[in-house]
């Protein structure tokens, strides 16, 4: 029961009972008594608040449901591309394609290429910062199900057990597969593994960098462990690998490695 | 005698001054340094010399004019606005509820309610964003406005200040006014809630500058350029505009006019409301 500072329950009763009855009995008999002009006039004067916070949650709670009924919640894949050197997000040529592709209805699911995130995994400091922590919240909630990066930002980013562990169990098709691709990482947990782990799949050669040029040197594509959508996503593999499923082209690694050692620090 | 005094005296009124011309200058340096920049070419803007501050190859005032062309400002006030707007209402319309309750009503487990409240102020926001995206995302609320104001529907930190309001207010208001018929609401929004009129107020700006300057929400919730925020666009121009540091200065004077035209509006409460609550902006 709720019952206010030091009232007896006397006093609060006389309260309600002025609340309900008598209010509400005057109010009906003094609008009664009013022309109909002045009966608008009156309820606006007095209870304008009211109408206008209750057309409110009228107005809002019809489109709450209309947008809940309506909105398309799934997603038939997710992928984030951090630290993209051009436009991989919706609506860029790379998203176009992948639709014509793969045939996806968007009206029916979402297809989701996320390009706007810029954090640094391999140096110390560089995930500070609010892209990361937007990242973090996609790739664990399954909004987003891969992510392609830089060979050496994966390396790093993949020892927070993020991604699919590509030697377990119900991974060891896309294992056998992509054997020759496999990128490695020591996690963070030594209590899951000591030894460095397969957490992404090196594609260097796709069309992500031939193509569309959204990375230089080197790429790399890894599944999060939330992903609730790994068919898609080695769909996607396939598509932006056009068929190769054999070992990354040496030559393109060793120029790669060339150009990391050479380059300037900036 | 005296005049050793007024000299002292003196001495420590040009200190003063010097010291708070210095800090004015330390404080307004950056936004002379924004301004600058964005109306700078490139090449000026990188230019490493810390003393060249003015532009030297004119004035380039189009740098505004081709950010304002490339990212729709319109919608990202429009969308920025509406944040601020709904998130204010929002938390000041339960916080002070929610504090009139715990400052003022007896009633079961108020205590443990309470503790819950203060509890949800000690841990990082951070930790609330997952649980808090998959609702969203979970009612279709993504890409939306409702999405945007979702985790400023209320405040534990208004609350709490709230509460403080109320429970600085004399009693004795109260029973006149349950005396003279006043039911718990009535006494409540008639009587008591006029009076926490600059507790709102804190509330109101706090919010207002938090809103405006949330970041990783807008992103996480907002994926699409026609329903994000200012504070969210900006940051993404930061990777398209990424070595083009004029656009990325014009776009970020261009954000923070808002902000100025709210703070010449309410500089009274602003002051006011730092003073009631004793916070930092």
């Amino acid at each position: 029961m709720i019952r206010s500072g030091s009232f007896s329950k006397d006093q609060m009763s006389r309260t309600k009972n002025t609340d309900s009855k008598t209010w509400w009995t005057r109010e009906r008999e003094k609008i009664a008594a009013l022309d109909r002009k002045g009966k608008i006039q009156y309820i606006w004067n007095y209870y304008w608040l009211w109408i206008v916070g209750i057309g409110f949650f009228l107005v809002f709670g019809i489109w709450f449901v209309w947008r809940s009924t309506t909105a398309i919640r799934e997603n038939w894949i997710g992928i984030a591309f951090p630290n993209a050197m051009t436009q991989a997000g919706n609506d860029s040529q790379l998203w176009k394609d992948y639709l014509e592709y793969t045939g996806y209805d968007t009206k029916k699911k979402n297809v989701l290429f996320e390009d706007k995130l810029y954090f640094d995994p391999t140096r110390p400091g560089g995930t500070a910062n609010s892209y990361y922590e937007a990242f973090v919240a996609m790739i664990e909630t399954g909004q987003m199900d891969a992510v392609t990066m830089r060979r050496d930002e994966m390396e790093a980013l993949g020892k927070s057990g993020r991604f699919l562990d590509l030697s377990a169990a119900p991974q060891v098709e896309i294992y056998e597969k992509y054997q020759n691709r496999l990128v490695y990482s020591i996690p963070y947990d030594e209590t899951y593994s000591r030894d460095p782990v397969p957490i992404g799949i090196d594609v260097s050669d796709s069309i992500l960098l031939t193509k569309y040029h959204i990375y230089e040197n080197s790429c790399v594509f890894a599944i999060g462990t939330n992903s609730r959508h790994v068919d898609a996503c080695l769909e996607f593999l396939d598509w932006i690998l056009d068929g190769k499923t054999g070992a990354v082209d040496a030559e393109t690694l060793a120029a790669e490695t060339e150009t990391e050692l050479t380059e300037p620090m900036t | 005698m005296i005049e050793s005094a007024q000299t002292k005296d003196r001495i420590r009124r040009v200190l003063k001054h010097v010291f708070l011309i210095i800090m004015a200058f330390i404080m307004i340096v950056p936004f002379a340094w924004m301004i600058l920049t964005a109306l700078k070419t490139n090449q000026e803007a990188i230019s490493v010399n810390p003393f060249y501050i003015f532009p030297h190859n004119g004035w380039h005032w189009e740098n505004f004019g081709t950010v304002w062309k490339s990212y729709n400002f319109i919608v990202l006030y429009k969308n920025t606005l509406l944040l601020i707007f709904f998130r204010v209402v929002c938390a000041v319309l339960t916080a002070t509820m929610a504090g009139y309750a715990f400052g003022r009503l007896k009633f079961r487990g108020k205590s443990v309610l309470f503790a819950l409240v203060l509890i949800q102020m000690m841990v990082p926001a951070q930790i609330f964003i997952i649980p808090q995206f998959l609702m969203v995302s979970k009612i279709g609320m993504l890409n939306t406005t409702f999405g945007l104001v979702f985790p400023g529907l209320v405040t534990a930190f208004g609350t709490y200040l709230l509460k403080i309001g109320y429970e600085g207010l004399p009693k004795e208001l109260e029973e006149a006014a349950a005396i003279d018929g006043c039911n718990v609401f009535q006494r409540f929004a008639r009587i008591l809630m006029p009076l926490t009129k600059s507790s709102m107020v804190s509330l109101g700006i706090f919010t207002a500058v938090f809103a405006f300057k949330d970041l990783m929400w807008p992103m996480i919730v907002c994926t699409n350029a026609d329903t994000t925020t200012l504070s969210a666009g900006l940051a993404k121009m930061q990777g398209q505009y990424g070595n083009d540091y004029p656009a990325m200065m014009a776009a970020a004077t261009l954000a923070v006019v808002p902000m100025v035209v709210i703070y010449v509006i309410f500089q009274k409460q602003f002051v006011e409301g730092i003073a009631t609550s004793g916070g930092k902006l």
